[in-house]
């Protein structure tokens, strides 16, 4: 029996892939690690999905839109700024 | 339990050791420019640090206490603190790692004394660290694809970023999911991806080791993945 080419690689499961998939994305994994993931990435698209996915997420929590202090809140700690650092 | 001083006698992160156990400070060059504008009493460098962080502050703020008021006078609390303390900040961690240090402290107090949460410990290290990152059923159970995808992701691949944000449902959608995380899981994710701190400032900020930060990391990434997947699914 043929069995698909991620089986066969390199042993790594989806299962592990998915679950090293943000230290894999931080660069943090050793590089045998590093190595063995992405053998397995280049012959298994559902974790090449799955991996850009958790990318993508990572990029887009750093630019979701920030609140900011309501005018009086803001007000208050410029008046405690000033009154505190100008000379 | 992880506190950190309002008057930065803790030791975090970035400075180095003498061998007569004194520290020399390193702070970044972007903190001691803004840190040098600061002390020189100049407002709009106090409100580039206000828009930077008031945000992320909030969310680490609601993961202690009880609603979203409580959460923002903690938070105000703690501007009102960095404001007081800026000029005894000695540059032994980075100023981010200095006001959420501040920030974690006063949320703490308010939560207990809120009686939220009797005692942290409980909380701080194994909440959810044990359990599967990913709903075990997405993956084959038994036989020679055991461990194999058998749900795999849904295809999004037109999305990007910046279609993801251009969608006020899709943003909920994140936010909801970051509300709903566990507090452990929400300040990694707070720190690592919605602040940007590097790996080392969140380890030495939250007491925590790199392999419980990337648990905790990839765990509260995946739920915010699949509350995007779920909209995206219904879309």
């Amino acid at each position: 029996m043929n069995l698909p080419p991620e089986l066969v690689s390199n042993g790594l499961t989806c299962r592990t892939i998915a679950q090293q998939s943000s230290a894999y994305l931080d660069d943090a994994l050793p590089a045998v690690m590093k190595l063995r993931m992405a053998c397995h990435l280049s012959t298994c698209q559902d974790c090449r999905r799955y991996v850009r996915q958790i990318s993508l997420v990572r990029v887009a929590l750093g630019t979701l839109p920030k609140c900011q202090p309501s005018s009086v809140k803001r007000r208050a700690l410029r008046e405690r700024f000033s009154s505190r650092y100008t000379h | 339990m992880n506190t950190v001083a309002i008057t930065n006698t803790g030791f975090v992160g970035h400075a180095h050791s003498k061998v007569d156990g004194s520290h020399t400070a390193v702070l970044p060059n972007t903190d001691q420019a803004l840190l040098a504008r600061l002390r020189a009493g100049e407002e709009k460098a106090f409100d580039e640090l206000v828009n930077k962080h008031h945000s992320a502050l909030i969310r680490m703020a609601m993961g202690y206490v009880a609603d979203r008021e409580v959460a923002e006078e903690v938070v105000q609390d703690t501007w009102m603190a960095v404001i007081e303390n800026l000029s005894r900040f000695e540059g032994r961690s980075s100023l981010r790692t200095w006001i959420f240090g501040i920030l974690i402290h006063k949320a703490k107090d308010r939560g207990i004394r809120e009686k939220r949460h009797t005692t942290f410990s409980a909380f701080e290290s194994c909440e959810d660290d044990n359990e599967e990152i990913l709903d075990p059923s997405r993956f084959q159970q038994t036989g020679e694809r055991a461990g194999h995808w058998a749900i795999p992701p849904q295809p999004w691949d037109d999305q990007t970023p910046e279609k993801l944000l251009a969608s006020q449902e899709t943003v909920n959608a994140m936010n909801n999911a970051i509300d709903a995380l566990p507090r452990t899981l929400k300040e990694v994710l707070i720190l690592r991806d919605v602040e940007g701190a590097d790996v080392k400032e969140v380890c030495a900020l939250l007491n925590i080791t790199e392999t419980n930060l990337y648990v905790r990391l990839h765990r509260a990434r995946e739920r915010v993945r699949a509350e995007i997947e779920s909209f995206l699914g219904k879309a």
